[in-house]
């Protein structure tokens, strides 16, 4: 009671008592929290679950080399860009495209072909889930344009090479009257292909 | 700073349009003051767009939230270099960034360019003054910067955790640095038509700008590859995505010019298809930002949807009618000044060398643009992807890397039947030993076996061209072929340096040819557990999951999982993935946890392994393991092309020693030359 009494006429002397009340309680609570270097419990569960992709447990057939080409020509629908397998393998942060994956095994276990797989993808995804069109319509020109053009540009380039090298080409007369392709000291060059040669002597002066 | 901003980018568009105005109007040709008021008005540009940039900066480094691009894309616990990164990392700064840098080169290009072409550079500044004042309008009416938002969030958003990695540090720069940098030689091409100046006068102002602007495409081409490979985790570098496409496509027209562009200089012939190929590359370096930008094709990199996409789309169409138009005028000024003697010379390579580039770039164009035209057509919509680009690119690039071989082998103007032995003799031995290997070795991927087979031949070129110049000098100048070796690139660096980089393509070569024997495996393991993984070469990876611990680093969250690898039972050592949790300031999650890849590289081959999550949060951890047989020599090649572009663009000895001059340089255009 004296006790009580003295704090309530000395109230700042009641601080030191609360002070080393909460300084023992402190390092009391401190040791009794878990330390915080330690990454995981003793069941194997991680300190921090929500920090890393919840996946489920690798099947045979994520591994099989006809799911996988199978899914490397189907698209993923989450708007990335990528074909299924690539999508689900990438950076682990798709949702759409491990469902896919489970859509195709699905179809896979009930007896499909890859063909009857693609169909059913198509069917319900439209033919933008194809990684490359068929070829079958327009859809050719996608295949056959590229290869037509340049074999035609070069049938047409060696055309005209074959046929502009064969022409007398006409000898320009320079403001001098000197035409440029006047022999120079019986050399049968123009004075500007004298100067290029000249300079790439120079240059090749090894 | 936003005020300033504003300020900084109406001063950059009024300075800008004055430019633009006096140079095309023409009225500096007899107005010496006007013609250094073109010149001075690039410098003031520049210095208003750096005010501009700064002030960005000074917001982004004060955390300065009430400017929306900052809210957007930095947070407060963002590491600092990633803070000044951002600058480039969304699409309202990365506009400022590339005004900024053209109106550098802008400046440059009026500093550096020789007096000898001052009848061209008025033009030039209203080229380049031209597009920089198209990007400030673009900036001030549809995606500023500087906008404010209505109130101020105590924290951004934060930067993406796929562009937190140095590849991305680095990577957009240089692509940026690539595009910005090719509206240098469009500038002086559209001043030579302009001037009616169409001798090799301009073509030889340009050398280094197209080299540097080759290279910095190059280079950041190379580092997107590197990046995707060691932050996406698909084991992967190009995906054939419209984007990746949009950077490769100038990138292969400019290479086609840099082969073109000698036959012109040597030869005087091809100067349309020359022009042609400068305009096409600045075009398409403006439809690669249309595509970025525009969200008109889909593509995992592109940046929001907006309306800017309606600007590039408007300023591309109008650059290429001005320009063709130009071209199209002056074409009787552009004729050839001499004519193709034979098939067998190195003018006809380089032609079919430039059809192959050409060719490739417009399948590669064709493929990006498909679906739109499909859509456009038979109203479907179809996807063009790796399978169609891998179809259609392979035969051509393997014609390419043949020529790549052929074309330094055959003398310019004509070469005899006994030439083309002697200079054949060893590539095509060396090609059919490298074939007899593969074979002997059991390789049977008929597009790998091409690829290598024509790397040996190319190689066999190059060593060839060394060996000869090497000895020529040993035999001369009696120096050791070490020493010979070395003063060739002294000599001739264009040259020298040029084989360095067909080494480095061949070395690209080497590694595509690689993918075809990816393998790859996923597996679940506890702590303790291995999965086994063989490799092409046949032997066999072991990989013991040894757990998964977690701390807090910077502003994430890290989950390392280690692994013990063996490779046939000898232990190699720890391999780590990561996956990485991003918090804000405030500690809560920020995106969805990336991945850090763990790679071991080698030489033949890369253990690629990535975390790719837990089973029910627990250390039992699902991983990726993939085998990449000889990616490492694609980083190799990007090294070595470094190094030959740089040899290439260094000033040679003989032209410090000895200036040439040259007559055909400076003799002005005329009909019928």
């Amino acid at each position: 009671m004296t006790c009580v009494l003295h704090f309530w006429k000395y109230p700042a002397r009641a601080l030191v008592p609360l002070l080393l009340i909460v300084l023992v309680g402190g390092l009391g609570a401190q040791e009794a929290a878990p330390a915080p270097e330690a990454s995981q419990d003793d069941a194997g569960r991680l300190y921090n679950p929500g920090a890393v992709q919840q996946r489920t447990p690798t099947v045979d057939l994520d591994n099989d080399e006809y799911i996988k080409e199978l899914e490397k020509g189907l698209r993923c629908t989450c708007g990335c860009n990528l074909d299924i397998y690539t999508c689900r393998t990438t950076d682990f942060s798709c949702a759409t495209s491990p469902a896919l994956h489970r859509e195709i095994l699905a179809l896979h276990n009930d007896g499909k072909t890859a063909d009857e797989i693609r169909e059913d993808f198509v069917a319900r995804y439209g033919t933008e889930v194809l990684m490359s069109p068929k070829a079958e319509g327009f859809n050719l020109a996608g295949y056959l344009v590229p290869g037509s053009v340049m074999v035609l540009a070069g049938l047409l380039l060696t055309a005209h090479l074959l046929k502009t090298r064969r022409a007398k080409i006409p000898v320009p007369v320079s403001e001098e009257g000197v035409g440029y392709g006047d022999s120079v000291a019986g050399i049968d060059a123009s004075p500007e292909e004298l100067d290029r040669l000249r300079q790439e002597l120079l240059r090749e002066d090894v | 700073m936003t005020l300033l901003g504003h300020f900084s980018l109406w001063a950059a568009l009024l300075v800008g349009l004055w430019g633009v105005v006096i140079a095309f109007s023409g009225r500096w040709q007899n107005r010496p003051d006007l013609a250094a008021s073109v010149n001075r008005s690039t410098y003031a540009l520049l210095a208003c767009l750096v005010v501009a940039s700064v002030a960005l900066l000074v917001g982004l480094i004060n955390h300065d939230f009430n400017i929306e691009y900052v809210a957007s894309y930095t947070s407060r616990n963002l590491p600092g270099y990633f803070v000044f990164t951002a600058f480039w990392a969304g699409q309202k700064g990365s506009l400022l960034f590339w005004a900024v840098v053209l109106a550098l080169f802008g400046a440059l290009a009026q500093f550096l360019t020789s007096r000898r072409y001052a009848d061209l550079l008025p033009y030039v500044a209203g080229v380049t003054s031209l597009v920089t004042v198209f990007f400030i309008i673009v900036m001030l009416f549809s995606s500023n910067p500087f906008e404010r938002l209505a109130f101020t969030p105590p924290d951004g958003n934060g930067l993406n955790p796929q562009l937190q990695n140095v590849g991305m540090i680095i990577h957009p720069p240089m692509l940026y640095l690539g595009y910005i940098s090719i509206t240098i030689p469009f500038a002086f091409a559209i001043a030579a038509l302009l001037s009616k100046r169409l001798d090799t006068g301009w073509i030889l102002a340009i050398r280094k700008w197209t080299l540097l602007s080759w290279l910095f495409l190059g280079i950041g081409i190379t580092l997107g590859m590197w990046w995707a490979y060691v932050e996406l985790g698909w084991g992967g570098y190009w995906a054939w995505d419209p984007v990746e496409n949009a950077s490769f496509l100038p990138w292969l027209t400019m290479t086609a010019f840099l082969h073109s562009v000698m036959i012109q200089e040597k030869r005087g012939m091809l100067k349309r298809w020359n022009l042609g190929l400068i305009i096409s590359t600045f075009l398409l370096s403006i439809f690669g930002t249309f595509i970025t930008r525009s969200g008109v094709i889909s593509s995992v990199h592109s940046f929001t949807q907006s309306s800017v996409g309606y600007y590039f789309l408007g300023f591309l169409v109008a650059a290429a009618v001005v320009s063709f138009t130009l071209l199209y005028i002056r074409w009787p000024l552009l004729k050839p000044e001499v004519k193709l003697e034979s098939m067998l010379s190195r003018e006809a390579a380089f032609l079919f060398n430039n059809l192959a580039l050409v060719g490739i770039a417009f399948s590669v164009l064709w493929g990006t643009l498909f679906p739109i035209l499909s859509e456009a057509v038979q109203g479907t919509k179809v996807t063009v992807g790796p399978p169609f680009f891998n179809r259609v690119n392979i035969p051509l690039g393997l014609f390419l890397l043949a020529l790549t071989g052929i074309g330094p082998l055959i003398a310019w103007r004509k070469a005899s039947a006994s030439n083309l032995q002697r200079q054949f003799r060893w590539p095509i031995a060396s090609g059919l030993v490298v074939l007899a290997a593969l074979l002997l070795f059991g390789m049977r991927n008929f597009y790998s076996i091409m690829a290598l087979t024509l790397s040996g031949f190319v190689m066999g070129t190059v060593v060839q061209e060394f060996y000869r110049g090497a000895r020529a000098r040993h035999r001369i100048h009696g120096e050791s072929y070490l020493a010979a070796t070395y003063h060739l690139f002294g000599r001739n660096r264009r040259r020298y340096g040029g084989y360095v980089v067909h080494v480095a393509i061949l070395l690209y070569f080497v590694a595509f040819a690689g993918g075809a024997f990816r393998v790859d495996q996923e597996a679940t393991l506890k702590p303790g557990q291995s999965a086994e993984i063989t490799s092409p070469y046949g032997h066999t990876y072991s990989l013991t999951h040894v757990g998964v611990s977690q701390f807090e680093a910077l502003n994430r969250v890290v989950s390392v999982a280690t692994l013990e690898v063996s490779r046939n039972g000898k232990k190699l050592g720890l391999i780590n993935s990561e996956k990485r949790q991003h918090v804000d300031s405030f500690g809560r999650p920020q995106f969805q946890p990336s991945t850090e890849v763990g790679i071991r590289y080698d030489l033949r081959e890369d253990l690629y392994v990535v975390y790719a999550g837990s089973v029910q949060g627990t250390e039992e951890a699902v991983f990726r393991f993939t085998i990449n047989p000889l990616v490492v020599w694609l980083w190799i090649g990007g090294v070595l092309m470094i190094i030959g572009g740089i040899t290439v663009m260094w000033p040679s000895e003989a032209g410090l020693v000895r200036p040439i001059p040259s007559a055909a340089a400076e003799r002005p255009a005329t009909a019928g030359v």
